[in-house]
């Protein structure tokens, strides 16, 4: 009995020994190579604030970014398309944007919302001229709307009776001749190729069950690597849009959306989605002292109803 | 992209290495890996527990596993918490946040594989033979970090958790046989039954793990007394071989090992070895095992890697690290061990119960038992013979070395209350302890016992006869010589012994009316009652009457035994007339009508020969017994011969 007693005693002293003196086994930390991944994504959120329709995210229904950061020079070329109940219409849009840096635009608690821009020039893409028109930026100031002239943009979009289009896997000729004699340049902007989403979207908003694969015509050559889809909804009975996040992921073709991201948004503001697949070039330039971002962008956006 | 799974590891490999599943070996006492039917040689209640260390970049902790078993009768059950049995992988699963368009948080998983616990079950069908099954319970959780938009006034994005469990049970069977010592042989199945839970996340499917479906194959040998050589296979291409050599000290037995692992993924061939070292007593087992894997282990593996080839084996794979196992085993026996066993048991001498004295002193049988300890044990024999014994009747105690065999006898003790007649088969019950309370081990012969009256031929335990009854024969003796009280009180006392016995005589001869025997049978002997009841009866019966009648009023007699000449043999007697040889002529004139013997005293006294088959009168049975005295015994040197013996009563 003496010796029952001993072995009890000595195995629960042992027991707690070993249960408050253990770890867990070490953990195996593998390398993401990605190739057995099926789409690596990085998600972004653009619209901070969806109540609030001057709340600029910088980019409208068609998924052009309008709003720059006013650090350099941008000039943009879009060819774009806009899926709605499978009908599809295509656009070609160049804008240009030439920023005073010596006149910020300040908010209200001194925050510096942009730059004045100027209009130094006649701007041509494939020698076509650019419409100069005003150009707006709308915030919200501390609770007052603000819809500011920052001066003038370039803008030449395809019509019938402009003949600018946009020509996928190619370039576009950029020309500025300034006035007053001041200098010109041209350079061509070479384009990607032209991107056409699918959007297989499943299960029902009641429910919280949505899923959203995505699949594009992946690159086929190694000059665009990534691809990134803006993921919007519209409110109910208007066509205004929020951009909410952006998913940036390898151009291979296939993205599962999170489905968290499209099923905890509310669905009782918006009854449809808009997806937009952006397959773009950004080429810097520096231009006689000017720093210049070029866009070169192909766009196509989906919309479709919130099921 | 979910390529060709191939990989089969070990099913059967074990922290502790590959032991052979003979007696005196506890050590799988806790594997289900290498023994899932279960095979244990535990007496009673086993606890054990496991603990080590891993050696990765970082080197960890764990206990291992704990175990509780239990031996009931033929079952075996066992009951096992593997807290160590885990392996986790971490891994950035593809997604980022990205916040403020230049800070990335990128998102992990982490999939954890543990085998949680287990239950056994085996049943010994022999001493050789066992069979059982072991069920396990897996589980398998798959973390994944993904993000979650916050839509509040402003729309911000959390990373949350996304945690899938898929558990499953597996169910394996498997026999062990025994047929020596030496030699021992196992079957099992791997993946016998799983019932898992289905994936809601089908994408996870590649990473559950692996259960092929396959037998193990398990083999030991032991070529010399203390090495052992120890294989086995499985049918998914991989194996285990080793040995251990074993020896004894400290009153306990030490064993060393070494086993080597092969499987179908793990390179070089032999994957690893895992070498141990145990040391055993009756109580307590330690053992000091290592894993140690002869490929470089602190690498980085990829994801895609491990989406190729899977995961098995949560114990052993390629991600495993080298490891150090501290098991201790505490066999916790409520139940004595046999220290000894009996090889055979024989009944030498049938019952007569009337002979009860005989198995007193010669045993009336005799076993063989062996030692099956390594030190010398007394061993305390005893036996219960049903229908005569109520208690357990203990026999003299014997020594016996280590290992060693021995005879050992019983004897027994009949009651003077047993009155059976009837001869009939009982059976006899034989039980041997050591230092035990409770017998070691039991055995069980058929005896046959004999009717009171049954006899065995030999004259001398004829006198078990007289004495019986002996207050009968007392009362009876008493009752006639009473009648005889004056004559006998007038005459010179040295003379009543012999007026007595011939006052005894003749009168009980008046009561036998019949000459013949009532009973043929030579092995039947009235007592002294029955035969005055049935008037009569042979040689025997008679003898034992008179002689008891004489004994009863202290009269001492002696049994002449005229030993079968020709097939037949006689019974008289010869009476003590405790005169010495000068007052012989106080009887007779005749000198050859007595026989001087010496007392205990050694003092010559005069016997007298009666023929008590003579049923006229004492007289004329003394010349007769005389006349057969002088004849056999006398002059044809029958006492001389052996040919008649004289028995004394007392």
């Amino acid at each position: 009995m003496k010796i029952v007693k001993l072995y009890i005693v000595v195995f629960f002293f042992g027991l707690l020994l070993f249960i408050f003196g253990c770890d867990n086994p070490a953990p195996t930390e593998l390398v993401q190579d990605n190739s057995a991944q099926e789409s690596p994504v990085q998600v972004q959120v653009l619209t901070k604030d969806t109540s609030n329709e001057y709340y600029s995210n910088g980019f409208d229904t068609t998924g052009v970014a309008t709003t720059y950061s006013g650090t350099s020079d941008v000039v943009t070329i879009s060819g774009v398309k806009v899926t709605v109940n499978n009908i599809t219409t295509s656009s070609s849009l160049a804008q240009a944007v030439f920023f005073d840096k010596s006149h910020a635009v300040h908010s209200s608690n001194g925050g510096v919302m942009g730059y004045l821009t100027i209009a130094p020039g006649i701007v041509k893409f494939n020698n076509q001229r650019a419409a100069k028109i005003l150009y707006h930026l709308r915030f919200n100031d501390h609770g007052i709307h603000r819809d500011t002239v920052l001066g003038y943009q370039y803008i030449l979009s395809q019509n019938s009776a402009i003949p600018f289009n946009f020509d996928y896997g190619s370039a576009i000729s950029f020309q500025l001749d300034q006035m007053n004699g001041g200098m010109q340049y041209s350079f061509n902007i070479p384009t990607p190729e032209e991107i056409t989403g699918r959007v297989n979207l499943t299960g029902k908003k009641v429910n919280g069950n949505l899923n959203a694969l995505l699949e594009w015509n992946a690159s086929t050559l190694s000059n665009t690597k990534v691809v990134e889809i803006i993921l919007g909804v519209m409110v109910k009975g208007t066509n205004t849009s929020y951009p909410l996040y952006k998913l940036s992921t390898n151009d291979n073709g296939k993205l599962s959306v999170p489905p968290k991201l499209l099923n905890e948004i509310p669905f009782n503001k918006y009854d449809r989605f808009v997806f937009t697949f952006i397959r773009q070039f950004i080429i810097h330039h520096n231009e006689q002292g000017n720093d210049l971002t070029v866009y070169s962008q192909s766009i196509h956006s989906i919309i479709l109803n919130i099921p | 992209m979910i390529g060709t799974v191939k990989i089969s590891a070990q099913s059967s490999f074990g922290l502790s290495g590959y032991w052979a599943p003979l007696e005196e070996n506890s050590t799988l006492m806790n594997s289900y890996e290498a023994n899932p039917e279960n095979f244990s040689s535990l007496k009673d209640w086993g606890l054990s527990f496991s603990y080590g260390g891993e050696f990765s970049n970082t080197p960890t902790s764990s206990l291992y596993l704990i175990s509780l078993s239990k031996q009931i009768g033929r079952h075996f059950v066992s009951v096992r918490y593997t807290p160590g049995y885990q392996k986790d992988f971490i891994f950035n699963n593809g997604q980022s946040i990205l916040i403020h368009d230049s800070t990335s948080q990128a998102l992990d998983s982490k999939y954890t594989y543990k085998e949680l616990f287990g239950f056994g079950y085996s049943y010994k069908f022999s001493g050789q033979f066992s069979a059982g099954f072991s069920l396990r319970y897996f589980k398998q959780e798959f973390d994944q970090e993904s993000v979650e938009p916050v839509f509040s006034d402003t729309l911000y994005l959390n990373r949350f958790s996304k945690i899938d469990n898929i558990n499953f049970w597996r169910a394996d069977f498997g026999f062990n046989y025994l047929p020596s010592k030496y030699f021992s042989f196992s079957l099992s199945t791997i993946n016998l039954f799983n019932i898992n839970e289905s994936a809601v996340d089908t994408t996870l499917i590649p990473y559950e793990i692996k259960k092929y479906k396959g037998v193990a194959f398990g083999l030991s040998v032991s070529p010399a007394e203390n090495f052992d050589y120890n294989f086995i296979y499985e049918t998914t291409n991989a194996l285990q071989t080793g040995f251990d050599i074993s020896f004894n000290i400290f009153n306990g037995k030490a064993r060393i090992g070494v086993t080597g692992f092969h499987d179908n993924y793990q390179s070089p061939f032999i994957a690893g070895i895992i070498p141990a070292i145990s040391f055993n007593t009756k109580f307590l087992g330690v053992s000091l095992s290592g894993v140690k894997y002869f490929s470089n282990r602190n690498i980085q593996h990829t994801f895609s890697e491990f989406t190729n080839e899977g995961l098995d084996n949560i114990i052993n794979n390629r991600y495993s690290y080298d490891k150090a196992i501290l098991t201790f085993t505490f066999a916790l026996n409520t139940i004595a061990e046999k220290e000894v066993q009996f090889l055979d048991a024989n009944i030498v001498r049938d019952i007569y119960p009337t002979m009860s004295d005989n198995y007193l002193n010669r045993p009336f049988a005799t076993a063989k038992v062996i030692n099956l300890t390594h030190r010398t044990i007394t061993i305390k024999p005893s036996s219960k013979i049903e229908g005569i014994n109520e208690d357990r009747i203990v026999s003299p105690v014997v020594k016996i070395g280590p290992k060693d065999t021995a005879e050992v006898s019983f004897y027994t003790i009949i009651p003077q209350s047993y009155d059976k007649k009837k001869t009939g088969i009982s059976f006899v019950d034989f039980f041997i302890t050591a230092d035990n309370s409770q017998p070691d081990d039991q055995i069980q012969k058929p005896i046959l016992i004999n009717g009171i009256n049954s006899w065995d031929g030999k004259v001398i335990n004829l006198r078990y006869f007289i004495k019986r009854d002996y207050q009968f024969s007392m009362d009876y003796s008493k009752k006639i010589l009473s009648r005889y009280k004056s004559e006998l009180d007038s005459m010179a006392y040295s003379m009543s012994i012999f007026y007595k016995a011939k006052i005894l005589f003749n009168n009980f001869v008046k009561e036998l009316v019949y000459s013949a025997n009532p009973t043929t049978a030579q092995d039947y002997v009235q007592f002294p009652n029955e035969t005055l009841k049935l008037k009569g009866g042979n040689c025997d019966d008679l003898s034992v009457l008179y002689s008891s009648l004489l004994e009863s009023v202290g009269i001492q007699t002696a049994l002449v035994d005229y030993k079968p000449q020709n097939g037949i043999g006689h019974v008289n007697i010869l009476i003590d007339t405790q005169l010495s040889p000068d007052q012989a002529r106080l009887i007779t004139d005749n000198d050859s009508k007595y026989f001087i013997r010496k007392n205990e005293s050694g003092v010559d006294e005069v016997w007298i020969p009666v023929e008590t088959t003579s049923l006229t009168n004492f007289d004329n049975a003394w010349q007769l017994g005389s006349e057969k005295f002088n004849r056999d015994a006398l002059d044809n040197l029958g006492l001389a011969k052996g040919i008649v013996e004289i028995v004394d009563v007392y």
